[in-house]
């Protein structure tokens, strides 16, 4: 469907939607009846006319026009009891509802037959509650991993938060913090995320069939809202792990007005190793110490001005830090050593909700990212042996990042029960800093003070779009819109026309057909070579010379629902142009043979190509009962071409997993006792391993002018047939964990005890091709083998 | 209580520890593999046969081929079918190439076939001069006038006068150790790539044009060889690949880089060069105080 053709017929289904009878607006919000905290995602029906439903939005907020008359409206929210209110609608009404948590999840047919006649696909919302339940790696609790459970999703290498969707790469997730784009997600190098489950209160992942509102990435969108803060009492939770302790706090600033909370964890693997590098270094001449951490802290606060307006202010701030001192003190002299490391995020966002009225509803939001990498080492000598006392110094240190600074509005316009339309935009100033180097060097033969590297490279992204979701018929909903974007960097401006349509044909009440289109666009690059998210990956904007990705997706799929059961299956293809990969040969640090930094010529390490993904997704969950839980396999193929990598031929992406097969299963013994266990298989990744050797030209003809002796041992070449042309085994792993649940006094105790990999399974790590044996060998390193984990939390 | 929080992470560290395992890997395919670098300046045409064999089996196993069937072509003429030399895969005749003239080979052997061509550069055009005798390093400086026609690949190489050089017999005569210590090319050094004595390096950057550089070499030294090579794109291909997998190879920060091959049905290579060496004495200023 061509552009022009897309507008228009938004035009009309628009006009034609208002030449309708008398109608009138019930709108409120919809909120936790003992938190007061504003729920998202809550399913409004009118069950006399189950054409008409909508949502709350992302503030907690919902309007319905409906026809005069009597009505009937069902309140769903999973994990909450379900409301029914009758209204005999003669006028605009307004109506907050709270609404009751409960064990048993209750009304999920009703709900479940409303997703699957919307016209949204490819998308999958998180019960945030249920992550505590499951069994993770150390105990930690990790949003990213449950989003790694999702049919579609699949994760990097063992133990990592990293994920890739649907055949792309982990830059092309748009991974949001309550609207703020997170650049770094990981902690210890990939094994936790730096999303604290407690702090968080709704997680959406999109796949495919984008709304308008969404773009800048080309796979998925991972929307993570942070809570509010209970409005009417105060409360606290503690939990101690294996690796970290947490604490979260929340309650009322002014009882319902305003609130806040506050998170906060703290790893201890420095603290419980202090005793035992002390004991160590005990009587070794030359003291050797060490120790990392990583820390969040989580901060938000809200409240209500008037009845129209409310403001919330939420802020991020995390950090991982590692260091090692080296002492060495002799009688003529000193010498000192400290090699530091570190690296995190600071997320900022201010939000301004404005209610205009009961049909058109706003949203301001002020935002603020920081990632930033530090590394650095300094020496001190301090030489006792002359009469003179003297002192030499050596620093050198290397810092990269990106620095986000943007302003969003976001408009919810609710004319008629048939459209429900967004349009907004938003315009950020990135500031990328692709690596300084700075050298001090005092007290030695040479005096230096300088700096090395790419300055700040400041670019401008903006976007306008418009959505319409329509009710077009009993049986045809679609949403309709346009994501105009572009950027502007040194003196280059790209810009982006990216058409979506998502649309659903109800064949029966329970049964859909769903397909969906979507046009994406990717400013910013990230430069790699590992894909698991190393801290010294370089966030870098698209240029002149490496120009934006972009990708195309159609997805056709089918949902429906038997009893309690709920199912889909889709199929997609994703074209993406323009990808990167670095060059054969180049890695993510700086160039040997020139000294310059990989800031500095970053755009000489790449190169672009294409790719492309397709394959069919099947899921199956369920939501209600004692036993719930869901299944998800994904049958999938990713592929890349480069002109000027492996001879121009096709090969297949790293986390090409032709099967990936997931089991989530969680059962409620009683009111104290609860179960949890996982299973995970996919196919082994692709690596590069040359199969075959030969004997290079060198060692036989090369003529004695071109031959040095000093290559005598390099006298085979290691021949691959193709890049990424060998299979690590796969991938399986099954994890369980039990939960005891107290209530007593007011408080809240759960212990959760569990094993990750309870069959001892050893999964690849790391591999490495050993070239220097004869013959060579591929080694695998397996670090997460059988391993228990306990996790003690309370709550009051 | 303790107990039990000192006893799980013990046991967590125990089992959670690095495990090292290594891989059966696949027997790869056997390629047959075709070495052979014409040289303007030689009248032997050398090449090696061998075949390929997977990385899993030991290099000790003999896979030279002395038996196949080499055809050498000039511009599509056949000049000669190669005769067996030794038993270490060799072939020869004694040919000289010329330059700007497209070269042919054809192997069968059982059943495999495979043939590559080259065209064989022309000689350098290039004047050197030393610049400073008496630093602690010899400066020189070497200027390249490049043909605008098309595409040049050169590899410059200085070379100690101790050095002999034996271009008919492929056997290695040279006993010193590299003088050539480092150069200052300019604009051009993104774009080299390190080789066995020199640089290789393309004319991307000064097509057409003269260009110059600094080359510097140790001290104490009487006679300076500097040879510059103009080389074909397989063989600037081949050492700029090669370059890139010693680098890149069991380097985990780092993409595997294959290294390049010109031989259809196939592996190895099949490359030409020229060169003109150009003697440089070294005269050094002695200054009495």
């Amino acid at each position: 469907m061509s552009y022009k053709s897309l507008l228009l017929s938004l035009f009309i289904l628009f006009v034609y939607s208002f030449a309708h009878s008398q109608r009138y607006t019930i709108s409120g919000y919809v909120q936790d009846r003992e938190s007061a905290e504003p729920l998202v995602g809550v399913t409004i029906v009118d069950l006399q006319n189950q054409k008409y439903y909508t949502r709350t939005n992302e503030y907690g907020y919902y309007s319905i026009t409906l026809p005069a008359g009597q009505h009937l409206l069902y309140f769903f929210y999973p994990g909450y009891i379900s409301h029914k209110q009758e209204i005999n609608l003669t006028r605009d009404i307004k109506l907050n509802i709270v609404l009751t948590t409960t064990i048993e999840i209750q009304g999920v047919d009703v709900v479940a037959e409303k997703e699957v006649q919307s016209a949204q696909m490819s998308q999958i919302n998180i019960n945030v509650k249920k992550i505590s339940k499951l069994p993770m790696l150390m105990g930690e609790s990790d949003v990213l991993k449950i989003v790694q459970l999702m049919p579609g999703v699949q994760s990097g290498i063992e133990g990592t938060s990293g994920f890739m969707v649907r055949g792309g790469t982990p830059d092309q997730n748009l991974i949001l913090l309550d609207g703020v784009p997170v650049y770094n997600v990981n902690h210890l190098f990939g094994f936790f995320s730096v999303f604290t489950p407690e702090a968080i209160k709704n997680v959406k992942v999109i796949k495919g069939g984008f709304p308008a509102r969404y773009g800048g990435r080309l796979s998925s969108v991972l929307d993570i809202r942070m809570k509010e803060g209970n409005m009417e009492h105060f409360h606290a939770t503690g939990s101690v792990g294996l690796v970290s302790s947490k604490v979260f706090l929340e309650g009322p600033i002014k009882k319902n007005v305003s609130s806040f909370i506050f998170t906060a964890r703290r790893t201890y693997i420095d603290l419980l190793s202090k005793p035992i590098i002390n004991y160590l270094n005990k009587n070794a001449e030359n003291e050797i110490t060490g120790g990392y951490y990583f820390y969040d802290l989580n901060a938000k606060v809200n409240t209500k001005i008037g009845d129209k307006d409310r403001l919330y202010l939420s802020v991020y701030g995390g950090k991982d830090k590692a260091f090692i001192k080296f002492n060495k003190e002799r009688t003529a002299y000193l010498f000192y050593t400290r090699w530091t490391l570190d690296w995190g995020n600071m997320i900022s966002s201010l939000r301004w909700n404005h209610r205009f009225n009961k049909k058109l509803f706003a949203n301001t939001t002020l935002i603020y990212s920081k990632f930033d990498f530090n590394t650095g080492i300094n020496m001190q000598l301090e030489d006792n042996r002359s009469s003179q006392q003297k002192s030499a110094t050596w620093i050198l240190s290397y810092n990269s990042g990106i620095y986000d600074l943007g302003l969003k509005l976001d408009i919810d316009y609710l004319p008629v029960p048939e459209h429900k339309i967004r349009f907004g935009g938003e315009f950020i100033f990135h500031t990328f800093e692709p690596g300084i180097s700075a050298v001090e060097m005092s007290g030695l033969e040479i005096n230096l003070d300088t700096i090395y590297g790419t300055s700040e490279i400041i670019a401008q992204e903006a976007f306008v779009y418009i959505e319409d979701e329509i009710i077009a018929t009993n049986w045809l909903k679609f949403n309709l819109g346009t994501h105009l974007s572009g950027f502007s960097v040194r003196d280059t401006v790209f810009l982006s026309p990216e058409p979506r349509l998502s649309a659903s044909i109800i064949l029966m009440p329970k049964w859909s057909i769903k397909l969906s289109y979507s046009k994406m666009q990717q400013y910013i690059h990230l430069l790699t070579t590992t894909n698991i998210g190393l801290p010294m990956d370089l966030w870098l904007p698209a240029t002149d010379l490496v120009v934006p990705q972009k990708s195309t997706q159609y997805a056709l799929g089918s949902a429906w629902q038997i009893k309690k059961l709920s199912f889909s299956f889709e199929g997609f293809y994703k074209e993406m142009d323009n990808l990167i990969e670095m060059r054969e040969g180049e890695s993510i640090f700086g160039d040997r043979t020139t000294g310059k930094i990989a800031g500095e010529i970053w755009e000489q390490k790449i190169l672009q190509g294409q790719g492309w993904a397709y394959g069919l997704e099947f899921f199956a969950k369920k939501e209600s009962g004692k036993f719930t839980g869901w299944l998800a396999y994904s049958l999938s193929w990713s592929l890349r071409q480069f002109d000027s990598l492996n001879f121009g031929r096709v090969f297949p992406y790293r986390y090409d997993r032709r099967h990936d097969f997931k089991i989530v299963s969680m059962y409620r013994l009683n009111k104290n006792w609860s179960l949890s266990a996982t299973w995970v298989y996919n196919t082994g990744i692709a690596i590069t391993v040359p199969l075959e050797q030969y004997i290079s030209v060198r060692h036989t003809i090369v003529p004695a002018t071109l031959y040095s002796s000093n290559y005598l041992a390099r006298n085979t070449i290691q021949y691959f047939q193709y890049r990424n042309n060998y299979r690590l085994p796969s991938y399986h792993r099954m994890d369980i964990s039990a939960t005891y649940t107290k209530n007593k006094n007011n408080r809240k105790k759960e212990l959760t005890f569990g094993i990750y990999n309870l069959y001892n399974r050893q999964n690849p790590f790391y591999v490495q091709f050993d070239y220097y044996t004869d013959p060579p060998i591929l080694y695998q390193y397996s670090i997460f083998q059988i391993m228990p984990f306990v996790s003690y939390k309370i709550v009051f | 209580m303790k107990k039990i929080i000192f006893g799980i992470l013990l046991s967590m560290c125990l089992l959670s520890c690095e495990k090292q395992l290594s891989y059966d890997l696949p027997e790869g395919e056997n390629n047959i593999v075709v070495n052979s670098i014409l040289n303007a300046n030689a009248d032997t045409i050398l090449v090696n046969i061998s075949l390929s064999k997977p990385t899993a089996e030991p290099l000790d196993t003999n896979f030279f081929i002395n038996d196949a069937q080499v055809d050498f072509y000039e511009n599509n003429q056949l000049i000669s079918s190669l005769q067996p030399w030794g038993t270490k895969g060799y072939y020869h005749t004694n040919y000289q190439v010329r330059s700007g003239y497209t070269y042919s080979l054809k192997v069968k052997y059982n059943e495999f076939e495979a043939q590559a061509n080259t065209t064989v550069p022309d000689k350098p055009n290039f004047s050197s001069r030393i610049l400073d005798p008496n630093g602690t390093l010899i400066i020189g400086e070497i200027t390249i006038h490049d043909d605008a026609d098309k595409s040049n690949y050169y590899i410059i190489d200085v070379q100690h006068n101790d050095i002999a050089y034996n271009d008919t017999s492929f056997t290695i005569v040279r006993k010193d150790a590299l003088r050539f210590i480092f150069a200052d090319f300019g604009p051009i050094e993104a774009k080299l790539y390190g080789i066995v004595d020199g640089y290789a390096f393309s004319d991307q950057i000064f097509d057409g044009q003269t260009y110059s550089f600094k080359w510097y070499a140790k001290a104490g030294i009487d006679t300076l060889f500097v040879r510059l090579f103009t080389i074909d794109k397989n063989l600037f291909e081949f050492f700029k690949t090669f370059s890139l997998s010693e680098i890149a190879n069991a380097n985990p920060f780092a993409q595997p880089a294959n290294v390049y091959t010109n031989i259809d049905g196939g592996l190895g290579l099949f490359a030409s060069l020229n060169y003109i060496e150009d003697t440089l004495e070294v005269n050094y200023i002695i200054i009495f105080k």
